[in-house]
């Protein structure tokens, strides 16, 4: 079940499972193997336990790191979309139909969401019914992405008629305003996070100092 | 601003740190010159890509605000051109310049080498219509005027907020480093034994990577502003 898991969140960030699964244990084994040396050879029984804590970090950071690649993939998709409905946004209302504006966009998509807007034209084609733009849907996860082309797709139903334009107005403008609210405090987080790197670096002169004074201590006992 | 000037500076002030709290000509040395690189090759380029795009961005939103303007009031292409270009700085008279014996709606495709973003590209698309099909320019573009200034605001908003949090950085790791010096001078004698210590001087050389590391995942973080169409390894 957690294999199954970690293998779809491998796949989905577009890696192989089992390469990144032979990147981890060759990753792993060479910090064992450099413990066990440790160990063997100097008998330094503090630098074999500093061995096998990065052992565990590294091999923690390397399990997470899909995950967060996976979260940063679909926001990142999402935040295309949006980018998108804007550009969209612009083309409806220079007298372009539905069709035409997606067709427009495909220029600015990435590969990814270019292959899901011709998929969705190709559907749009052969079925007029809302089916195309839920299926479109479903590749995104925000419950506004939905409703935004369920707007899109009344745009359609109802001949774009400028009480649509306004109702799909209203719904995108929330989105926008969301979305745009939501980047510059994702950068402000991002940024605030930083202050703690000079709190681990005096954390980390104080644990130096701590094991290097208690070290002349010892040899001070050792001579006494 | 000048980076090389910074860099050779902060150079200069991790050395001088790090030869205080570890007495250590060849830890100095070390940290000397990984500092100067590290600020000339991977800070300096990163930061210069960075003001270009941005300077490029602010450009665009000055150029495509100006000409929709002054094509609303005057109602044909060279004139815009014209007006927007008695508002642009230096640098995009200079391109516009060298196109002169293009036709008017050559230059302004010709211009999306100079402005390489997305809400430049959808300016055109709207410039077309409005040559083909007429109307009002200012209605045809108010959600393309829209979307420039949001993007604007953005990037003003983000200068702003680096500045504060960079101050905020640096003092922090100025008083931390700062409290690494100093103990030199409290432990007084006994720091004369902790320096012999391989492990402190190990410490010391790898705090000061630490920093290094924290600055250029700070400036990564900067840096990191996303401007739909602009890809960095461009000219």
């Amino acid at each position: 079940m957690m294999k199954n898991k970690l293998k779809d969140t491998i796949e989905f960030v577009g890696l192989s499972y089992k390469k990144e699964i032979l990147k981890i244990v060759l990753i792993s084994l060479a910090l064992l193997i450099s413990a066990a040396l440790m160990l063997y050879f100097l008998k330094n029984i503090i630098y074999t336990i500093m061995i096998l804590i990065a052992l565990v970090v590294v091999d923690y950071m390397l399990l997470t790191r899909y995950n967060d690649k996976k979260k940063m993939l679909i926001k990142a998709r999402e935040n295309e979309l949006i980018t998108l409905i804007t550009y969209f946004e612009v083309y409806i209302r220079n007298k372009n139909n539905v069709y035409q504006s997606f067709n427009l966009l495909i220029p600015y998509c990435s590969s990814w969401m270019k292959d899901k807007i011709e998929t969705l034209l190709k559907e749009i084609d052969s079925d007029k019914s809302v089916q195309p733009f839920v299926n479109f849907a479903n590749n995104f996860e925000q419950l506004s992405s939905h409703s935004l082309l369920l707007s899109i797709y009344q745009m359609v139903d109802q001949g774009e008629s400028s009480e649509q334009l306004a109702q799909f107005d209203v719904i995108f403008d929330e989105i926008a305003r969301n979305r745009h609210k939501e980047m510059k405090e994702q950068k402000e987080k991002s940024l605030s996070n930083m202050s703690t790197f000079p709190l681990i670096g005096a954390g980390a002169i104080t644990v130096v100092l701590t094991i290097s004074i208690i070290s002349v201590l010892g040899d001070l006992m050792n001579v006494l | 601003m000048n980076f090389l000037l910074i860099g050779v500076l902060v150079s200069l002030a991790f050395a001088g740190l790090i030869f205080i709290a570890s007495e250590n000509i060849f830890s100095t040395l070390l940290i000397l010159l990984i500092t100067f690189l590290f600020f000339v090759f991977l800070i300096k380029r990163q930061l210069d890509k960075y003001q270009k795009k941005t300077r490029r961005y602010h450009q665009c939103y000055q150029f495509i605000n100006s000409y929709l303007i002054s094509l609303s009031i005057k109602g044909s292409l060279s004139a815009a051109r014209e007006s927007s270009y008695g508002t642009a700085d230096k640098e995009v008279r200079e391109v516009i310049d060298s196109i002169k014996d293009l036709d008017e709606e050559e230059k302004l495709s010709y211009l999306c080498k100079y402005f390489k973003f997305d809400l430049y590209h959808l300016f055109l698309d709207t410039i077309k219509v409005w040559r083909e099909q007429g109307g009002d320019i200012l209605l045809m573009s108010q959600y393309l005027i829209n979307q420039v200034r949001l993007k604007e605001e953005y990037l003003l908003h983000c200068e702003s907020v680096h500045r504060s949090k960079l101050i905020e950085f640096f003092v922090l790791w100025g008083i931390t480093l700062a409290i690494l010096s100093s103990l030199r001078f409290a432990l007084s004698q006994f720091y004369t034994r902790i320096i012999h210590a391989v492990f402190f001087q190990v410490s010391v050389v790898v705090l000061f990577l630490f920093v290094l590391l924290s600055i250029y995942i700070m400036v990564t973080r900067i840096t990191n502003v996303s401007l739909e169409g602009y890809k960095d390894d461009e000219k």
